[in-house]
């Protein structure tokens, strides 16, 4: 009797009936080489069980959930094309009805001639749009954009305590050239901390 | 319009919800939380992402070893599952389906990762040329003596993965990690039982003889 890859991997899984397990067991009694074979699985087993998590939850849960949260809403809001409203009809619905083929065609050609125009009326995310608004601690707001004038990602920090100077050092505060120039140090202490990051 | 099965609506009217079906935890079924978010439902959707996204993101991460790109791809998945959930149509358990949309998401950049050139390839994936006692991945600090101790059997195990084929290691991953039945693999991973039951063969028959000439 020789085994198939099948019972191996079932014998193996100890998911063989008794009669088939008996079998197999009789078969390799008299195999040194499967009886290795069916120890050191066992030991692959164990260590990838004990070795690899099953769920491992990524790093910072509550801002992945906010990210995708974010993600999923503009998803809802974007206008939906005629591609998503025709996923969303049932095929055999749609065959089922004796005008189907004209409303097929109708819906073709008006697919053709407006989807340019519909196109053009799609949002398109701007370059320095919002990346993100999640702050983890309450009462703080954060916002953050890539500032093409900065070659940077920007992280606005709304709602923090008053920093001291020393806590300043070594960040690069940004301004806007049309409010009038740099802050004065106690604006940037009291108001807004603008920090500059490598993008 | 929501259109939910009524299939769907009479599952939903069973009894108290299964482990399977609740992902091990309380609350809702899936089943009601799907047919919730289907109906456009976000915050239902969200508990489907909090209870299932540890498996995605530790299934991805173990495949292809890079928590960032991880994170990143792991959020794809149920972006992916948000927009396809209208056609969901719970044939299978939600989990099962959620590991085939990340099972796609993953070929797929691994197929942009090659097309690339083998260099990225070599950093992104191999492991079997990593020095003793290096992080195979960027995570939270762990204290050096857990670090020892899980470290070696843990890098030998990924070094091994790493020189088995994608299809291999998803297999094997699936069964022994995931804990996954072998039609529920078949499921994920788009192939027939047989098939399956091959890939894992072939997986453990590699891994074996890769360990033990590592050993040597």
């Amino acid at each position: 009797m020789r085994l198939t890859e099948e019972q191996m991997v079932r014998w193996l899984d100890g998911e063989l009936s008794d009669s088939e397990r008996a079998a197999v067991e009789a078969l390799a009694s008299a195999d040194p080489e499967l009886q290795a074979w069916k120890q050191s699985d066992d030991e692959l087993r164990s260590a990838l069980r004990e070795r690899f998590s099953a769920s491992e939850e990524p790093a910072y849960p509550d801002l992945f959930q906010h990210q995708l949260r974010r993600r999923l809403e503009e998803e809802a809001t974007r206008p939906r094309g005629w591609k998503q409203w025709f996923q969303r009809v049932h095929p055999f619905t749609l065959l089922g009805l004796p005008w189907a083929v004209a409303a097929a065609s109708l819906m073709l050609l008006a697919v053709f001639v407006f989807s340019d125009q519909h196109r053009e009326k799609m949002p398109v995310l701007s370059s320095v749009a919002a990346a993100s608004a999640y702050s983890p601690v309450p009462g703080i707001s954060a916002e953050a954009f890539f500032s093409p004038t900065a070659n940077a990602t920007v992280i606005v920090l709304d709602g923090w305590e008053p920093l001291e100077e020393e806590e300043l050092a070594g960040l690069e505060f940004l301004f806007d050239e049309a409010e009038g120039g740099p802050p004065s140090e106690s604006e940037a202490l009291d108001e807004l901390a603008v920090l500059s990051l490598p993008y | 319009m929501s259109v939910i099965p009524r299939w769907v609506l009479g599952r939903l009217q069973q009894a108290a919800p299964t482990d399977a079906e609740t992902g091990g935890q309380a609350g809702p079924s899936d089943n009601l939380l799907v047919a919730r978010a289907q109906a456009g439902d976000l915050r239902a959707f969200d508990s489907l992402v909090e209870r299932y996204r540890g498996k995605i993101y530790a299934i991805i991460v173990n495949l292809i070893k890079d928590s960032a790109e991880s994170w990143d791809l792991a959020q794809d998945v149920f972006l992916k599952a948000w927009k396809a959930l209208p056609k969901f149509e719970a044939r299978s358990q939600f989990y099962t389906w959620l590991y085939r949309i990340a099972h796609n998401v993953v070929y797929d950049w691994m197929r942009k990762r090659k097309s690339r050139g083998p260099h990225v390839e070599e950093t992104a994936i191999r492991q079997d040329n990593i020095e003793a006692g290096a992080r195979t991945a960027p995570r939270e600090a762990i204290q050096p003596d857990a670090q020892a101790e899980r470290g070696e059997l843990r890098e030998r195990l990924d070094a091994a993965l790493a020189q088995i084929s994608e299809d291999h290691r998803t297999a094997i991953l699936l069964k022994e990690v995931q804990g996954l039945k072998y039609h529920e693999i078949a499921d994920v991973m788009g192939c027939s039982i047989g098939t399956v039951m091959s890939r894992l063969f072939y997986a453990r028959k590699k891994l074996q003889e890769i360990l033990k000439r590592n050993e040597e």
